[in-house]
């Protein structure tokens, strides 16, 4: 039997750790009572399963481009930490790929990968969460240039894990793989990152249907782009 | 084309009567809305009719929306115009692709595609989020609004975008490499190739298609080389010994070789050849390629340019443009930059009371922030002034958080970053940024769909807290915005289409897209082309060639000359066809025989650049040419 690489293992125990911490964190924090709107809950949830669902499998670096990170972030900013961690956790645990004629889900997959997929997204939801309220607390209440400047890192921190976990995985050169993963998408990503700020400014009006504003041309995209491909 | 006109007539009718039933709905005011509305609707799908020959209508339609959008700001009687700036930039945008279609080429059409992607992104979404913030206000609005005219009105306007649309997915479809044998002609993406072939060729490719089995039989082309008699005992046939066999032979090989080098396929004999008769050849096309002669395929024929010169590519009317064009193109981003500035600086005047000096730093660091990456263009620190003129731009709107609402600084950022794009836009087709190009197109791909989406968004969907003081200037400013957003897609549209190339002669020599191109012609050929692109009209007669080959000499003493009998007409037409062959592989050109051969006596082979190619010659240069050109007829 191939033996897993001890310091990957190390590395997963350590990341499901402070997933966990997180978690409670979220789920203790005295706002999440006002965060639970069942209906913004179950909309980001279908949203990120839609949106991962939809992503594109590129062949060259056997890597799935999606704008999950940018979804994750939008949900953020309209329901809370709890919002965000329903979205992520609704989307490692239900989304679904067709991939050469069989379904890819979470069940079919690694355990280790769900497991790092699902962790490595809540610990930069707590960095994102921290590095937020700081920049809020230190811009005098101002939220859209936090959100602005906050966006990017939702990306950051996910090409940042990856490229860890695959450097003790797979012994990958770490700057290598960060750069591969990282520079070609790096202007998507941040963008459309960026982009979940139309949510802060749309929601007080619209409420849970200024999600469709960030989502429609995501969606129209990846159709777009699908097409193009097949 | 019946089924364009048809198509046209149609998407005329579906612009124009909701507009004029949703004004009479809307009751006797709105009556004038909704006739406007149709005139302008109906307007635009004349330019549509009108595109293939003039672009002048496109001139006019513009000029349309924006005198109507002016009168809409002239007074409160024409208050309820305001609608008509909604009317942004779907039609007119799907009108200028078309024109940017018109003058794509093959080579293009994958840039083509990107921008055509680029636009149906940004249309569909449009239109979803008009009909969306219909339902919202059905769903969450008052009573009054639900079922109102307004409501009618609203979803009118979520749906106006329909034809616009289905214009360009039908645009894209063309954009596949499809082969048509129509009425005699031969079409690949919508250009005339026929002339490419000869006739017997075009026979073959006619028989393919038009056979259901797909395959093309010596003994159905055999009578077009009078070699029918030889067919008729095909059961004992041997085609080794057959002479009508022979010709069509050579004939597949050469049409096998032409279908190869223009990406569409290759002919493909069966295994055994001694089948051959039976079995005969199939085409073998390469991917995506559809070699078809089904008639709904032509539907968008009727944009081929009324007149297809030497068939394979159209090539621009004139080549050469004039000084003023690249002085205005030099110029154009300099005036982007300081007119950006001062729009957006007198909008920040006009909405917020900052202190004075604040607002001088404002103006101040908003030229610089937009400048710098011109003045340091061919700079060492280029790259780093580009990132810091974008950060800065970005960020500069949200250090007056002090004065301003927030939610007008991220307007503020908005319009910057729409500057600051259609600016770099615009330098890209002088070639000065030392990025590779095909990198700063990956890069901008994206960033530019999503800031016009962001822009659009934020006009419909953001309710910006707009002072009383504004009054009736902030209606300029909405249309300002309006036009800033059509200008950032026009610019982006074009950015996907047709990219620039720079033909320069200097001191007798030739660069194309800063390389030298004649390495690969003789002495004598690349002479001529020189005489070619340094002559004003680009037309050089067979007696101009002929001198200049013999240094100075003029052998065509006869006038009554006949080229069919002159040994030195064959020679430059050799020539000529080498030349043109050269051109059109490289992509700068064409040149263009007399419509009858033998006049290129008298009328003379054209020069003509293809319409992105833009031409520069340095007075030096011409200057040298003439003097050469002199001294040899001294001496």
């Amino acid at each position: 039997m191939h033996k897993y690489p001890a310091k990957a293992a190390v590395f997963l125990v350590i990341q499901t750790l402070c997933a966990m911490i997180a978690a409670f964190f979220f789920f203790t924090h005295r706002d999440v009572s006002a965060q639970l709107n069942t209906g913004t809950l179950i909309v980001w949830a279908l949203l990120g399963i839609q949106n991962e669902s939809l992503a594109i499998h590129d062949q060259r670096g056997n890597i799935y481009i999606s704008t999950i990170e940018a979804v994750f972030f939008a949900a953020y900013l309209s329901g809370g930490v709890l919002a965000a961690f329903v979205c992520i956790t609704a989307t490692v645990l239900f989304s679904f790929r067709v991939q050469d004629g069989t379904i890819r889900h979470a069940l079919s997959k690694p355990f280790r990968l769900t497991l790092f997929n699902h962790t490595h997204f809540i610990v930069a939801l707590l960095v994102v969460d921290t590095i937020f309220k700081w920049l809020v607390r230190i811009t005098g209440g101002l939220l859209v240039l936090p959100a602005f400047l906050t966006a990017p890192v939702f990306f950051m921190v996910s090409c940042f894990l990856n490229a860890l976990f695959y450097y003790f995985e797979e012994d990958r050169d770490f700057m290598n793989y960060l750069i591969r993963v990282f520079r070609p998408f790096y202007m998507d990503a941040l963008i459309a990152s960026s982009g979940a700020i139309i949510i802060s400014l749309t929601y007080p009006r619209y409420g849970i249907l200024s999600s469709l504003f960030f989502i429609t041309p995501i969606i129209m995209a990846r159709l777009t782009f699908l097409e193009r491909v097949s | 084309m019946v089924p364009f006109r048809f198509f046209v007539f149609s998407l005329a009718v579906y612009s124009a009567i909701p507009a004029l039933f949703s004004g009479v709905v809307a009751g006797s005011t709105a009556l004038y809305q909704g006739i406007i509305l149709s005139c302008i609707q109906a307007v635009g799908v004349a330019v549509i009719f009108r595109q293939k020959s003039s672009r002048l209508a496109f001139t006019l339609l513009i000029l349309l929306v924006l005198i109507v959008a002016g009168i809409s700001i002239a007074g409160d009687v024409f208050f309820f115009m305001m609608f008509l700036m909604k009317l942004y930039p779907g039609p007119l945008l799907a009108v200028t692709f078309s024109l940017v279609y018109r003058f794509a080429r093959r080579s293009d059409f994958a840039n083509l595609s990107r921008g055509l992607n680029i636009l149906i992104l940004v249309l569909g979404s449009y239109s979803i989020l008009l009909v969306l913030l219909q339902l919202e206000n059905a769903a969450y609005g008052s009573k009054e609004v639900f079922g109102s005219a307004a409501f009618l009105l609203g979803i009118y306007e979520g749906l106006s975008y329909i034809p616009a649309l289905v214009l360009l997915i039908i645009h894209r479809g063309g954009s596949e490499a499809n082969v048509l044998s129509i009425s005699g002609r031969i079409i690949f993406q919508y250009q005339d190739i026929t002339d490419l072939f000869t006739s017997l060729e075009q026979e073959i490719l006619r028989q393919y298609v038009s056979k259901a089995s797909g395959r093309i039989h010596c003994r159905d082309l055999s009578r077009l080389t009078s070699g029918a008699e030889y067919c008729k005992n095909s059961g004992t046939c041997k085609a080794s010994r057959c002479p009508a066999y022979a010709v069509i032979y050579r004939s597949i090989n050469s049409l096998s070789k032409k279908l190869e080098t223009m990406g569409i396929g290759s002919v493909v004999p069966p295994e055994n050849k001694r089948e051959i008769i039976v079995k005969g050849w199939s085409i073998n096309q390469c991917k995506g390629v559809k070699i078809t002669n089904k008639p709904q395929s032509t539907f968008f024929a009727g944009l081929i340019p009324a007149k297809i010169e030497c068939g394979s590519r159209q090539p621009a009317i004139s080549g050469l443009p004039s000084a003023w064009f690249f002085r205005f193109q030099r110029g154009l981003p300099f005036a982007v930059a300081l007119g950006g500035a001062v729009l957006i600086s007198a909008e920040l005047f006009v909405y917020s009371s900052l202190p004075d000096l604040v607002f001088l730093f404002w103006v101040c660091a908003e030229i610089f922030l937009l400048l710098i990456s011109l003045i340091f263009r061919k700079h060492r620190f280029q790259k780093t002034a580009m990132v810091f003129s974008f950060l800065g731009i970005i960020f500069l709107p949200f250090f007056l958080v002090a004065w301003i609402p927030e939610i007008s600084a991220v307007m503020f950022s908005l319009k910057n970053c729409a500057v600051f794009t259609i600016l770099q836009l615009s330098r890209i087709p002088l070639l000065e940024i030392d990025h590779d190009p095909k990198r700063l197109r990956e890069l901008i791909s994206s960033a530019v769909f999503w800031l016009i989406w962001f822009y659009m968004t934020a006009l419909i969907a953001i309710e910006l807290p707009i002072p009383a003081i504004a009054g009736r200037l902030s209606l300029v400013f909405d249309v300002l915005d309006r036009l800033l957003l059509v200008w950032l897609l026009s610019s982006a549209v074009v950015f996907y289409s047709l990219r620039p190339k720079i033909l320069t002669l200097i001191d007798g020599e030739l660069l194309f897209e800063n390389r030298r191109l004649v390495s690969g012609l003789s002495h004598a050929n690349k002479r001529i082309l020189q005489q070619f692109i340094s002559s004003q009209d680009g037309i050089l007669l067979c007696r101009d060639i002929s001198k200049l080959l013999d240094d100075g000499r003029d052998i065509c003493g006869d006038d009554d000359c006949k080229p069919s009998m002159c040994r030195r007409y064959q020679s430059l037409y050799k020539r000529i066809q080498i030349l043109r062959c050269y051109l059109e592989t490289t992509g700068i050109g064409t040149i263009i025989s007399p419509e009858r051969k033998p006049e290129s006596y008298t009328q003379g082979w054209r020069f003509s650049a293809y319409e992105n190619v833009i031409i520069r010659r340095s007075q030096k240069t011409l200057i040298s040419l003439q003097t050469e050109i002199l001294s040899n007829v001294v001496d």
